[in-house]
């Protein structure tokens, strides 16, 4: 296996003193403007409105109201919410991956003549705007007696997922030596066999990357949650934190924690599968 | 080996159920969605056909085309400010700084936040009274400086613009570090012996080598801006006095609040002719280069 | 190898179990289809009832209520059972009305306001009429004179509930500061606005991001200066609006805005903000309907016992008087034509709404529109009595006005308000284009 591509060596040179720390100030600066924010919203998250509303906005919390979390968590059934949200995103993430796996290596790697027409096709997907979708998704799933079940969320979620999926994966293939599947057939595996066992593994930083696109959207999806979802029973984390946001619009802190509740996951899933990540967008993008 | 990969059953396997998949929950709605536009319908009972009206009225209404403008400035604005400073960052981490990994990390954080609870956060940032924004600038003795930032016309566009291109500089920029990072170092080597300077080397021998990565970058920061939604309604709903209206929100707007989904289904079909127009037109752009 | 497989393995897993639990949650799912299909237990006659809202949130009386009030009929009917989902307010319109254009609606739901919102879907027959359920018993118990505001076109579709006027809200701790007096006429409003400013406090704040904000505060400088019968008129002969008496209550609003009376923040406040911004102590008054009194009144908000309400000012030059109110209509719950079961729906319909109408009166949600002898009113805030108080000296109601107006021309005059107070566009230019609005399709 080559050298992990974050691993070789830098080719700039060494730049004078008085440059690299310029650089690195320019550096922190930037990093700075990009997670503020976020320390803004952790810090109002734990205050009060008097806090806040004094103007007494930049600081660290005076006292850690965690009772503002509390409040966000008790804002009944939110264990329920999280949960479905749960479900819902591993159903999809599971889906998309399989699906897009199978169809990306199709039209990266077997012989059709429909294959570029197809990937163009699936990239159509990335372009609809889904609220134009809403009322006709409503009607096919009525039809399919779908609505108000858990399918109602993961069959639109996987289906919308499929296009940058499928692009993803397909560039990785792409870059994957041929080699491997000609020795595998010459071992006397089948397609089906040589996919899963062999190919596939090859591609995992793809698929960790396709898994976190894929959490990051049906995580935080909420217009077709809200639409086709009645009964509190299936209702995912997003439509419960809005409502909870609409319900405590002039308590900052309260509407921070929920914010915040919201986010953590995604940020410490994120965390966890950072190097692959990472790798699999730099291998992937390179062949476009 | 070829009769192996071009079994066409097993292609069908392949990718059958991906195609049923998307041609029922994504294509259908589309046909759908195009066939509302050629009505006059309320959303209730039957709709009248109308031919291409709705596409002509889209297209004579200053409301719709205000709309439209701010789109492709917005798509403008990600393409001009945004993707530059992506590449920027991402030539400077490619090139093996301290804390290349850290860095890395950080810029990418804001592209996992959800867009709802960005607008949410920015909406606050933005604040008039209670703002970081104008806190801020009081604080450095800049009180003149504060104002309404998402109310008033001339701030509110712009003001709108900065929360997306904020969320979204690190993921290009990963993009394009990767594009960066996998140049032969070779290459970089000869250009060094050439005696070329950093800047040069930048822009003679990586730029052009990263047009891939830069192409795909280049689409899908014009698509998402074309598409934009849910930041710019929750933020300012497209005010005030639609001044930040871009298509998306015209049309939700128009089918939700005034019952026009024939309408409303025009401006969608026009949001994705849009699209497809730009990343065809990218695509052919690249390619005689 | 052993690694790969015990990956696939448990991406197979995972996805049983998906699929499992998905089934699961199918089959409940088919049991609660919206259209009332009650297959679910089929052995005894159960059937079951969807109800949707829009309650949700602890600041509202009602989302505590409608619960409550389903468990009660849920034990008291067990072959009737009701099942409800409360949405937010803005996804709760998207939701219905996704619903109600896929033939989808719920049983029984809620409406917005009688006018431009339902009226629709009545005429194309998606709400059932319920005209010959409504027995003389049930029509004396509710108020008189409500029944008939409900109407369209001589029938009946919904059962009130309560009903919500909009009044002047004055913090008189700010008042005081300033030493300025409660206005009764237009002159004595400037005069206050004039000293509240000098005090640094802001007169008045407005949530106009959300647009209808203050569209209430034109609407009822267009009544003061115009009168009632005015504007009923203009309402069914649209030219009317392009009158002296609306352009002078323009230039009124305009005056009020150039002399301060508004926060600078307006146009990118929302409506909750605004209710945030005033409870907090912020501003002076806050022209709104009564269903703010709650938080006006909640124990941790600044405003506590501090805020009375009072008729807006009457204009020593106009023609409307201290007894013409803006409010006034109910917005109540309707059937969907295509419930399997109308009588029991109207069963319930009745006894929600009088339960809500009743009890939502008692816990501040409104004003009641069943009769209230004999209730236990103790447990009204001032500022919920006073409003009951104001109620009985009202002679004439005009619903606000985006409920009276046809659905785009509401959304043209919530614009051309916002213009107004923008100082973009003169109060000729407004009068102009009011006139070009739509006329009413209720019956004023």
């Amino acid at each position: 296996m080559p050298a992990a591509i974050s691993e070789r060596p830098g080719r700039y040179g060494s730049k004078g003193t008085v440059g690299s720390i310029l650089l690195q100030m320019f550096l922190i600066l930037f990093a700075f403007v990009q997670i503020y924010p976020l320390v803004w919203l952790a810090f109002f998250s734990l205050k009060d409105n008097s806090e806040i509303f004094s103007g007494e906005v930049l600081g660290l919390p005076r006292k850690f109201l965690w009772s503002n979390y509390v409040k966000a968590l008790s804002e009944g059934n939110v264990l329920t919410y999280f949960g479905n949200s749960v479900l819902v995103t591993a159903a999809t993430i599971v889906l998309v991956l399989i699906l897009s796996a199978m169809s990306a290596y199709a039209i990266a790697r077997m012989k059709w003549k429909l294959s570029n027409a197809t990937m163009t096709l699936i990239l159509l997907g990335m372009m609809v705007p889904i609220h134009s979708a809403l009322l006709p998704l409503f009607m096919v799933l009525r039809n399919l007696n779908l609505l108000n079940t858990y399918w109602a969320l993961i069959i639109p979620y996987v289906a919308f997922g499929l296009p940058i999926a499928v692009y993803i994966t397909a560039s990785f293939f792409k870059s994957v030596p041929r080699e491997m599947e000609e020795s595998a057939v010459m071992d006397g595996c089948g397609v089906y066999r040589a996919f899963f066992l062999i190919i596939l593994p090859l591609v995992r930083p793809a698929l960790a990357t396709v898994a976190i696109f894929t959490f990051i959207s049906a995580w935080n999806e909420l217009m077709f949650a809200v639409t086709f979802i009645n009964d509190t029973e299936y209702q995912t984390l997003t439509v419960g934190m809005m409502s909870m946001v609409g319900t405590y619009i002039t308590h900052w802190g309260v509407v921070g924690a929920g914010l915040m509740i919201a986010t953590i996951p995604t940020i410490l899933i994120y965390l966890l599968l950072n190097k692959q990540v990472q790798e699999s967008m730099i291998a992937g993008a390179v062949k476009g | 080996m070829d009769r192996v990969f071009s079994n066409k059953r097993d292609i069908a396997v392949f990718v059958g159920p991906t195609l049923l998949l998307f041609v029922a929950i994504v294509l259908v709605p589309i046909f759908v969605s195009s066939y509302y536009s050629l009505l006059d319908w309320n959303g209730i009972g039957n709709g009248k056909f109308i031919g291409l009206d709705n596409y002509v009225e889209m297209f004579t209404d200053s409301r719709a085309l205000n709309s439209m403008k701010n789109s492709l400035l917005f798509a403008a604005a990600s393409v001009f400010f945004q993707l530059p400073v992506s590449l920027l960052l991402a030539l400077i981490l490619a090139s093996s700084v301290k804390g290349e990994g850290f860095y890395r990390t950080v810029y990418f954080i804001p592209v996992l936040i959800s867009t709802v609870v960005i607008a949410q956060l920015w909406s606050k940032i933005y604040n008039a009274d209670y703002g970081l924004l104008n806190t801020l600038l009081k604080t450095v003795g800049l009180p003149d400086l504060a104002s309404d930032w998402l109310g008033q016309r001339k701030t509110a566009l712009v003001a709108s613009f900065i929360p997306i291109l904020w969320q979204y500089v690190g993921y290009h920029m990963l993009l394009m570090y990767a594009g960066a990072k996998s140049i032969s170092s070779e290459i970089i080597e000869a250009a060094k012996i050439d005696g070329a300077s950093t800047i040069r080397t930048a822009f003679s021998v990586i730029i052009p080598l990263m047009k891939p990565v830069l192409k795909v970058s280049l689409v899908f920061s014009v698509i998402g801006a074309l598409k934009i939604f849910d930041l710019i309604y929750v933020l300012t709903g497209g005010g005030p006095f639609f001044v930040t209206e871009v298509p998306s929100t015209l049309m939700y707007t128009t089918i939700f609040d005034t019952f026009r989904y024939g309408y409303g289904s025009a401006i969608s079909v026009f949001i994705i002719l849009e699209c497809l127009v730009f990343t065809i037109v990218i695509n052919k752009l690249f390619k005689t280069e | 190898m052993k690694a790969l497989r015990k990956n696939v393995l448990l991406a197979a897993l995972a996805l049983v179990l998906a699929i499992g639990l998905a089934a699961c949650g199918k089959e409940a799912g088919d049991a609660t289809t919206p259209g009332g299909n009650g297959e679910g237990a089929s052995s005894d006659k159960t059937i079951e009832l969807t109800l949707w809202d829009q309650s949700v949130g602890s600041t509202d009386p009602s989302a505590q209520l409608i619960p409550e009030i389903v468990d009660e009929w849920n034990k008291a009917n067990p072959h009737i059972q009701v099942k409800r989902t409360g949405t937010p307010g803005e996804q709760y319109k998207t939701k219905i009305k996704t619903a109600l254009a896929a033939n989808e609606a719920p049983d029984i739901f809620y409406g917005m306001g009688g006018g431009s919102f339902m009226q629709p879907y009545i005429e194309n027959g998606n709400v059932l009429e319920i005209t010959s359920y409504v027995t003389d018993e049930v029509k004396a118990k509710i108020k008189p004179g409500v029944l008939e505001t409900l109407e369209y076109e001589e029938k009946l579709y919904t059962l009130p509930v309560y009903t919500h006027i909009a009044n002047l809200y004055i913090n008189t701790e700010l008042f005081e500061k300033a030493g300025a007096d409660i206005p009764t006429t237009y002159s004595e409003l400037l005069d206050a606005v004039d000293k509240l400013r000098a005090a640094g406090i802001t007169p008045a704040v407005i949530g106009e991001k959300d647009r209808w904000p203050g569209m209430y505060w034109f609407n009822i400088i267009a009544l003061r200066q115009a009168g009632y019968d005015a504007v009923v008129e203009a309402f069914h002969n649209p030219s009317k609006w392009n009158s002296p008496d609306i352009i002078e209550a323009a230039r009124k609003l305009q005056e009020l805005a150039n002399a301060g009376m508004f926060n600078d923040s307006l146009f990118s406040m929302s409506y909750e903000e605004m209710l945030g911004a005033y409870n907090a102590g912020n501003a002076a008054m806050m022209f709104q309907a009564n269903w703010v009194n709650a938080g006006i009144e909640d124990p941790s908000s600044a405003t506590s016992g501090k805020v009375v309400v009072v008729p807006f000012p009457v204009f020593e030059d106009g023609k409307g008087t201290a007894h013409e109110f803006l409010g006034g209509s109910s917005d109540g719950f309707y059937i969907s034509a295509n419930t399997k079961y109308p009588d029991e729906a109207y069963e319930f319909l009745l006894y929600l709404s009088e339960q809500l109408g009743t009890r939502g009166f008692l816990a501040g949600a409104g004003l009641p529109t069943w009769n209230t002898e004999g209730l236990d009113t103790s447990s009204l805030s001032r500022l919920d009595l006073t409003f009951a108080e104001l109620m009985d000296t009202a002679e004439a109601f005009i619903p606000w006005w985006d409920n009276v107006f046809p659905a785009s021309s509401a959304d043209t005059h919530k614009n051309l308000i916002a213009q107004l107070l923008a100082g973009e566009i003169t109060p000729e230019q407004f009068a102009e284009r009011m006139a070009q609005l739509e006329p009413t399709e209720l019956h004023l």
